[in-house]
């Protein structure tokens, strides 16, 4: 890997006896849309904010390019910011809200009105320019803010979830557009949300933050395939646990004792020693549903309950000795040809590549 | 408010109609009404004469005393408004939130003893062998003279009125959203540019209003001019009282009233219209 744009070196913050931060370190590539995501008060605002420098790091330190950040005042920063209330000055007009920063930078007033402008436009706003940015609606002031971030072309743009207060099929809209723009412009976006679908939709990689930790760090697919752990594969949704015990661990593959009968799960990274506890999980998408067992692992389970969430169904299963529904994600075409009702007996099946190891820890 | 509440809670809207009524609209009515009055004998006479107008509207002194107070209360205006900024600022932004309490709450303690009493003890500090000017003397430095000038009187304008700046500033700018400042750090704006492109404009609400609040305060006061201005040039109040004292004249000194809350009105206006308007 090449060396990252920004590093984020064993950076902790406490406010007072709290620590919203702990010991965190990975680094940002140059040109890459980073997703930080997580439950509120996992850390992922405040890790923004001391990117921004808004917050002094604890301990550790961040660098750009290279060069500490500590101790460097905000308005020394490259890193701009929009805010999740987007942060408008209401005593400008949409032209010199965009201007600000060029202002700052001492740009004189026709050149900068002439680089907004071309912001604005390239934005669709170009014939809002002269209005107050209390007259704009919630997508508009949204765009405003984007062209105020970036009039300055920064190399890394923060983003503090800026859709949150849009309604979904504008936030659709909006996560396109930056998409694009990311893509266009080549400069590092670093987007917190809390919300998977604008994580995984707009993300080159994806960092799950947990209690002021980071629990994983890759690209969505890999990271809806293959959480790295309890924690991370619970909040993605889309798989269930089950424990078991370690019976034979083979090159690819290890059979694991759950309380439900043995079943083969692929090995990936984990080490597995004989009769050592072992979590695995299921993917719910790659489990079958039908009369005869389709696959090596089955269970006979009860059918119920299901949730419809459009072209897909996501069906709750109850398994003799576990504790948790098994979770089965199929297409709503299959779902009807199943013609399933509550309680009736289904046998689920799945190949072992639907199954992974966690490795026994967690 | 909907029309139709209104119509239902009228009532409720009773209490302060009445008391506005009785305490202010009536005795206004008044004034105005025995402006028009003579006096004869010393004693009040209804009546319907011009001449109190005439008499006070054309007199020079009148107007110097008009302009002169209209430049102590714009001065005490400016005066106030920059000493209580730098206090309200930090009150507002640096310190948390329960020493800002606090703060407010020691900031009325003031009111508690009586103005007059706070305007006499200004003697001592400023009269001719006053503290100040011992201290002066200590250095060497000739005698400034501080009693009966109109430094004096802005001193006593801003122990009236700066408290109250104070405290409309500090809860002016508390209320400022603070990710508008992060956002201009974030933008390169140091603390100083920070300080005129955005806290100023946001602020200047309750900035108008404080200095409104000190030039309405200075505009009526007649302790001040009278006790460390030393009466001369005389303002509006102390034309008022003289007026009153000497000679009886209620219906002139009416005049002068009117004048005063005529010119209050409208410096109100252009201060709400400066504060709250021009936004497009």
């Amino acid at each position: 890997m090449t060396e990252a744009l920004v590093e984020i070196d064993g950076v902790s913050k406490r406010f007072g006896d709290y620590t919203a931060v702990t010991e965190t370190s990975f680094g940002i590539r140059e040109g890459e849309f980073l997703a930080i995501m997580g439950s509120s008060g996992c850390g992922k605002t405040t890790m923004l904010r001391m990117l921004a420098g808004l917050e002094e790091p604890s301990t550790g330190e961040i660098r750009l390019e290279g060069r500490s950040q500590k101790g460097l005042p905000p308005w020394r920063r490259e890193l701009p910011l929009v805010w999740q209330s987007l942060a408008l000055f209401p005593f400008l007009s949409v032209l010199d809200n965009v201007g600000f920063g060029l202002k700052m930078r001492g740009v004189s007033k026709p050149e900068r009105d002439r680089r907004s402008l071309a912001w604005l436009s390239k934005l669709e706003l170009g014939e809002f320019a002269s209005r107050n940015v209390m007259q704009l609606s919630g997508g508009q002031r949204q765009r405003v803010a984007l062209a105020r971030a970036l009039v300055t072309e920064p190399k890394v743009l923060l983003l503090d979830e800026p859709l949150s207060a849009l309604d979904a099929h504008l936030s659709v809209r909006m996560q396109a557009l930056l998409r694009s723009l990311q893509r266009e412009l080549g400069i590092t976006f670093v987007y917190v949300t809390h919300s998977q679908t604008e994580a995984f939709s707009m993300a080159d990689r994806v960092v799950i933050m947990s209690r002021g930790k980071v629990e994983q760090i890759a690209s969505p697919q890999t990271v809806y395939r293959h959480p790295a752990n309890r924690f991370v594969a619970e909040f993605i949704g889309n798989v269930t646990i089950l424990r078991g015990s370690v019976a034979e661990a083979g090159d690819q593959s290890i059979r694991v004792n759950t309380a439900t009968g043995s079943m083969t799960v692929s090995r990936g990274d984990c080490t597995p020693s004989h009769g050592a506890p072992a979590d695995f999980y299921i993917n719910a998408d790659q489990i079958s549903i039908g009369g005869a067992p389709q696959h090596e692992n089955h269970v006979t389970a009860r059918f119920l309950s299901h949730k419809f969430v459009g072209n897909m169904v996501t069906l709750f299963l109850e398994v003799p000795g576990i504790e948790d529904d098994l979770k089965v994600i199929l297409p709503e075409r299959t779902y009807d040809c199943l013609g399933l009702q509550p309680g009736d007996s289904v046998v689920a099946s799945w190949p072992a590549a639907a199954a992974h190891c966690f490795g026994g820890t967690s | 408010m909907s029309s139709n509440t209104l119509r239902r809670r009228w009532p409720l809207l009773l209490p302060p109609l009445l008391w506005q009524l009785a305490f202010f609209l009536l005795p206004l009515l008044f004034l105005f009404v025995i402006s028009f009055w003579s006096i004869s004998n010393f004693r009040l006479q209804p009546d319907l004469t011009l001449k109190n107008w005439d008499f006070m509207l054309n007199r020079s002194a009148f107007w110097s005393a008009y302009g002169h107070t209209w430049a102590m209360a714009l001065g005490a205006a400016i005066v106030t408004t920059c000493c209580s900024f730098p206090a309200a600022c930090s009150l507002a932004f640096t310190v948390p939130e329960r020493t800002r309490k606090l703060a407010l709450m020691f900031l009325v303690v003031p009111f508690f003893t009586s103005y007059l009493v706070r305007v006499y003890s200004w003697q001592a500090f400023l009269s001719d062998n006053g503290i100040v000017n011992v201290l002066f003397g200590l250095l060497g430095l000739d005698p400034l003279p501080m009693l009966n000038t109109n430094f004096g009187s802005l001193v006593g304008y801003v122990t009236l009125s700066l408290p109250l700046v104070t405290l409309v500033q500090t809860m002016g700018l508390a209320q400022i959203d603070r990710s508008l400042i992060e956002a201009a750090h974030n933008l390169r704006a140091g603390p100083v540019r920070t300080l005129f492109s955005v806290i100023i404009p946001l602020g200047k609400p309750s900035l108008v209003v404080g200095a409104l609040f000190a030039f309405i305060l200075a505009f009526g006061d007649f302790v001040a001019p009278t006790y460390l201005g030393g009466g001369a040039p005389p303002t509006l109040s102390n034309l008022i009282i003289d007026t009153t004292k000497s000679g009886q004249q209620w219906p002139r000194a009416a005049v002068v009233a009117i004048v005063m809350i005529l010119t209050l009105v409208a410096t109100s206006l252009v201060a709400v219209r400066l504060a709250y308007g021009r936004r497009k």
